[in-house]
């Protein structure tokens, strides 16, 4: 082989190895960016990271049972990072929320009811509704943490397969007594069927009267008085 | 058989072939006159062929959109928009004195009701 034919050949090989030494030199440069943190959460789980802070993630991992989060991300943004992650995992509040399961129908007269607070709504409602009676049905509770995960509860009734499903709970406001619970779902089932879906919201320790026509025989009606207590 | 009449006139006819007069000119051009009248007043007789003539090209021209819109309508016509159907009413009001918020979800049977004490 001349000499001419060798230089040739050295250049393809050059050529043909430069990008691949282009690409390791890519990746070292990439990892050297990168940083992967664990975190122990005091009020927030490892889902609530990952589901409000995904656009910073690159990979994430995470244990319910010791509330750790392991996260790569980039290390430009690490400082954002952990600037957001302490401001999202403060104590989140704990809401009480009562519900009362009430049919109210044109038939017949209705019971007494004990509980003077739900009377007091129910007689409002007299006013403005053209029922001639309302019976409670049962009456359910539930603990539910502001931003937290979905919360279902099955309720107390007579009906069969009453779910409710209460999910992105916000609170507004900071004057106690003038917050406003904001439910970003409030979905009840019968069984299959859908009864109600509704983003809606109440203020603390007021009351939310959800109803549904047509739920019973003779034109019933199912109304879910709910009130909610910030704890 | 041959009748009288006949008879009669096969004699009529051999005296008129017998007797050679010549025919007035008046009357000749009488009768010129009178068979041109006749022809003029007559109405113009076509063969049959120019009549079908006449109505074969707009009714091949017809047969052809006719086929053309067979070919190129579709078989099933695209079917009418559905009205949209409420399944759903949702009512929301507060009675804000009374720190109680209201909403009502209608199903189906969207019947107004009235208090039986308002009417």
């Amino acid at each position: 082989m001349n000499r001419k034919g060798l230089v040739i050949m050295l250049v393809i090989l050059a050529l043909a190895v430069m990008p691949a030494l282009g690409k390791e030199k890519n990746k070292e440069d990439i990892s050297k960016e990168l940083i992967t943190k664990t975190y122990f959460l005091d009020h927030i789980t490892p889902r609530d990271v990952n589901r409000s802070l995904k656009a910073y993630i690159l990979d994430v991992s995470g244990d319910q049972n010791s509330n750790m989060v392991t996260v790569m991300l980039q290390k430009k943004n690490l400082e954002v990072f952990e600037k957001l992650l302490k401001r999202l995992d403060v104590e989140r509040k704990t809401i009480q929320v009562r519900i009362f399961t009430v049919i109210a129908s044109n038939e017949k007269k209705g019971e007494a009811i004990d509980n003077k607070d739900l009377r007091r709504v129910l007689d409002e409602l007299q006013k403005v509704l053209s029922f001639k009676a309302y019976r409670l049905d049962g009456a359910s509770f539930i603990n539910i943490k502001e931003g937290g995960d979905p919360n279902y509860l099955e309720l107390i009734s007579k009906l069969p397969n009453l779910n409710l499903r209460i999910d992105d709970v916000r609170i507004k406001g900071n004057n106690p007594g003038e917050r406003i619970i904001d439910l970003g779902e409030l979905r009840l089932n019968s069984g299959k069927v859908r009864l109600i879906s509704t983003q809606t919201s109440l203020k603390e320790n007021g009351y939310l009267v959800a109803g549904v026509s047509k739920a019973g025989h003779n034109g019933d009606a199912l109304v879910l008085v709910i009130n909610a207590v910030i704890k | 058989m041959k009748t009288k009449q006949n008879r009669d006139d096969q004699t009529i006819s051999r005296l008129v072939q017998s007797v050679q007069l010549e025919i007035p000119s008046h009357l000749d051009k009488q009768v010129d006159t009178l068979l041109k009248e006749k022809k003029a007043s007559r109405w113009p007789i076509r063969p049959v062929w120019s009549d079908m003539r006449r109505f074969f090209l707009p009714a091949a021209a017809l047969a052809g959109v006719i086929v053309l819109l067979v070919i190129f309508t579709p078989l099933s016509s695209p079917p009418a928009p559905q009205k949209p159907v409420i399944s759903e009413i949702r009512t929301e009001f507060e009675l804000k004195d009374k720190n109680i918020k209201i909403i009502w979800f209608q199903k189906e049977d969207f019947k107004l009701r009235r208090n039986s004490h308002e009417s």
